[in-house]
């Protein structure tokens, strides 16, 4: 009886601990929406809300793509990277063939080096944090070579609209975008068998290989998965900059990671919640306009979210003895 | 002066209430190999422990080299005279040999790590023992058994002067076992007393000066080795009388029945003995044979892990290709693996999830798994194979050892297999859980199936299989027909 009751109370840690991360989500807005509420129109105005929303939309969806490699045990660097050349690929193919064309090249990016990535993990045993390292690095490369650093302008209207600024009522269509990716990965994570395999692998491997799973085929598709989203990410963030850069996206992936940990996923793999992620994101996006209400210049800020970022962590993360 | 360096007076150990030991009287003579010998669970390790500090006995008296030593006193103390080599390697694998030799002893020349002065010690060293390495050579690069060696030759090189070595032979081949021994004599010669512990009672017959055999934590025999017989030994070992608690029930013996599994002269690329047997329908076939035998290669061929390269696997009369665990499932073979925590399960995972795992793209409907089928499945594996859990949402590291295993024979039973491949699915499991998991391959079998059984502890295999095979350096050599007049013994003679 005594066991159970342990038990118990194990769950109910774990629960809590489970949703550290919306509990906190709920802190820190109530927290920022007081001490704010006399700078210009205050942090809780919906205007600032939306904005917030929309800057966190992009983190999210590269979020969704994390969450399932870190949840095999693997990790995606490159995602940064192909956002950048995806930008710049869908501008480009945009302005001499049209929208379906762009489409497919941008997204074309993200299948081409998501499945690089997959062959080099899986296929030839890299650790996956040093192949996309690898790939962050080249297709980094590859973003300043192509349009040799120049920016490449969107003109087109409806594709902005679509992929970008556009608003359906009062909900911007970005986010619109967010929360139907959201919505498809965190049913293809829980409720779909290849989330469950996935986060079988990251789990134990071997047990998953006894399983009758097949672990590098199911690895490479997580690769691809990842970056196809970060493609369409890429898409997104063109359309709502007008235009394609080489320093879109950078170092996005790193945010992306944070928000999933933040969100629970386990960095060791066998963990991930896409809701969760969501939430780190949104989480991420408030207290980077929070600090700039307060006044603090870029780089304080920097040393601001950095500090945050360890003592969520610290809190919501599962301690692992070493 | 004593001619015994160990000396066990009376040692009594108790854990929880269970005699492990019960009034050992042990010795080692100085200069002497000797072999320790018991059935797993007979007492072995616990004296080595007690020896070596790890447990402290309940009572009774330790002397080494005639003082008594006080159970209290430390491992690092004793270690200036007795050094354990443990089964698991504990080498760095990027280190040389000899920064792995003096790892943590380095001789200093201003501060700096004398990397020459330790390979030259070293090399000294191993010559002095009749070990030829290359102390320059990375530890990752050598053989099993010459990590072994360096294994040894780290333990010993800070002057200790007794060796405990627990199943030191168990992951080498023929060859790399004769050397090992060559080299274990010559350690005799030079002075160091050495106590082994095997299942390898061949080796214990050619290799050690004396013997001591234990049952149920006593001891049973203690002599010299020319004063007796491999067959003492055994009998020593086993008892005289041990009647078995269990025995299958007479199997379905239609001799009309075609096989269920036919596996015709297979080989692959690990393997390269052809072997041919068949499993009927309703029978469970034991693969005898020492660790290292060759039984789980076989498994391995068979669950498409080292596909077969040549042969046949024939399934209800159709062959099939197994070039993976997906495709043996497919096929309707299940593997419960040796080792569930590294193979079967994933821990940190619930028991539900652990448990669906094979199925889960049969549990599909409408593209999202089925969950409230899920749950009937699962409830209903927790009650058949009596799984004692809270709930199907528990973690399954949370469960004992026992029902973890029949959370892993539960996957085998969700994937509709009929033929089931379980590798020492007993071990480390008690009596309850194991006549348990016994009782799950009784019911598989009656409903037409076929189990391929595989155990280190020969009473597992006479009291679960019907017929046996008799596995030797990957090969069939001796087939038991008929398994109810076979004693431990005549299986523990025909795998050595």
């Amino acid at each position: 009886m005594e066991n159970y009751l342990s038990q118990n109370k194990k769950k109910i840690i774990e629960s809590i601990r489970n949703s550290m991360v919306f509990i906190a989500l709920i802190v820190l807005f109530i927290i920022f929406a007081v001490t704010l509420k006399d700078v210009g129109k205050g942090f809780a105005d919906q205007g600032n809300l939306w904005n917030i929303i929309r800057q966190t939309a992009l983190i999210a969806i590269l979020g969704v793509g994390m969450s399932f490699s870190l949840g095999a045990g693997q990790i995606d660097l490159s995602q940064g990277s192909i956002v950048a050349v995806t930008s710049l690929v869908t501008a480009l193919v945009l302005r001499s063939y049209g929208l379906v064309p762009a489409l497919i090249a941008g997204l074309g990016v993200g299948v081409f080096v998501g499945a690089l990535n997959g062959i080099l993990i899986a296929y030839l045993g890299m650790p996956a944090f040093l192949a996309t390292l690898g790939t962050q690095i080249v297709f980094g490369g590859v973003a300043r070579t192509i349009t040799s650093l120049k920016s490449i302008p969107i003109v087109d209207e409806f594709f902005k609209i679509v992929f970008g600024g556009g608003n359906v009522g009062t909900i911007p269509v970005l986010v619109i975008w967010m929360f139907a990716i959201i919505i498809f990965g965190h049913i293809l994570l829980v409720k779909m068998p290849f989330g469950r395999k996935v986060l079988a692998i990251g789990g134990n491997a071997k047990s998953a290989f006894y399983s009758g799973i097949n672990v590098k085929r199911t690895i490479f598709i997580v690769m691809v998965f990842s970056g196809v989203l970060a493609a369409f990410a890429g898409i997104l963030w063109a359309g709502r900059y007008g235009g394609g850069r080489y320093s879109i996206g950078e170092g996005a992936e790193v945010s992306a990671i944070a928000a999933s940990v933040l969100g629970g996923t386990s960095i060791m793999g066998g963990i991930a919640s896409i809701l969760g992620a969501t939430a780190g994101a949104i989480m991420i996006g408030m207290i980077d306009s929070a600090l700039v209400m307060y006044g603090l210049d870029v780089y304080q800020q920097m040393i601001v979210r950095g500090i945050v970022i360890i003592i969520a962590v610290a809190t919501t993360h599962k301690r692992r003895d070493i | 002066m004593s001619e015994f360096i160990i000396e066990m007076k009376d040692i009594v150990m108790q854990f929880n209430g269970v005699r492990a030991l019960d009034g050992v009287d042990f010795k080692l003579r100085k200069g002497e190999i000797r072999g320790l010998v018991g059935k797993n669970g007979a007492g072995k390790s616990t004296i080595m422990k007690i020896i070596q500090g790890v447990y402290m006995q309940t009572s009774g008296q330790l002397f080494i080299d005639e003082k008594e030593i006080p159970p209290s006193m430390s491992i690092k103390e004793r270690g200036k005279t007795i050094s354990m080599i443990f089964q698991e390697y504990s080498l760095a694998g990027e280190m040389t040999v000899a920064q792995n030799v003096f790892l943590n002893f380095e001789p200093l020349i201003y501060g700096f790590i004398n990397d020459a002065a330790c390979a030259h010690k070293v090399q000294d060293f191993m010559e002095g023992i009749g070990v030829a390495i290359d102390p320059y050579t990375k530890v990752r690069d050598l053989s099993t058994g010459d990590m072994q060696l360096v294994e040894i030759t780290k333990a010993i090189i800070h002057n200790t002067s007794v060796i405990l070595m627990d199943e030191p032979t168990a992951a080498l081949d023929a060859d790399a076992t004769k050397k090992f021994f060559k080299i274990i004599r010559r350690l005799r010669d030079e002075g160091y007393s050495i106590l082994i512990s095997t299942h390898h009672l061949k080796d214990i017959m050619t290799v050690c000066d004396s013997v001591t055999v234990i049952r149920d934590g006593k001891v049973t025999l203690d002599t010299e080795i020319k004063k007796t017989l491999l067959k003492e030994v055994i009998s020593a070992m086993l008892g005289e009388a041990e009647f078995k608690h269990r025995k299958r029930k007479a199997r379905n013996e239609n001799a009309a029945l075609k096989p269920l599994l036919e596996v015709c002269s297979i080989r692959s690329h690990k393997r390269d003995t052809p072997v041919t047997f068949e499993v009927y329908p309703g029978e469970v076939v034991g693969l005898a044979g020492l660790k290292g035998s060759g039984r789980t290669e076989i498994f391995n061929n068979l669950y498409g892990i080292d596909p077969i390269t040549e042969g046949e696997i024939v399934i209800k009369g159709t062959p099939v290709h197994i070039k993976s665990p997906q495709q043996a499932i497919q096929a309707g073979v299940f593997l419960i693996p040796e080792n569930r925590h590294t193979q079967g399960l994933s821990m940190m995972h619930t028991l539900y999830d652990n448990m669906l795992l094979p199925i889960l793209s049969a549990l599909v409907k409408r593209f999202l798994i089925d969950d409230r089928k899920g749950k009937n499945v699962v409830t209903e594996l927790i009650r058949s194979l009596s799984i004692k859990t809270p709930d199907y949402n528990v973690r399954i590291s949370q469960l004992s050892g026992g029902n973890q295993q029949k959370v892993v024979v539960g996957k085998a039973l969700t994937s509709k297999s009929t033929v089931m491949l379980m590798d020492d699915p007993m071990y480390g499991v008690d009596i309850h859980a194991k006549s348990e998991i016994a009782d799950a391959i009784e019911r598989f079998t009656q409903e037409g199936n076929g189990v391929i059984f595989v155990s280190s502890e020969l009473d597992e295999i006479i009291e679960n299989c019907d017929r046996v095979l008799v596995i030797k350096e990957g090969q069939i050599t001796e087939e038991f027909k008929d398994i109810s007049g076979v004693t431990e013994d005549n299986l523990m003679i025909a795998i050595q």
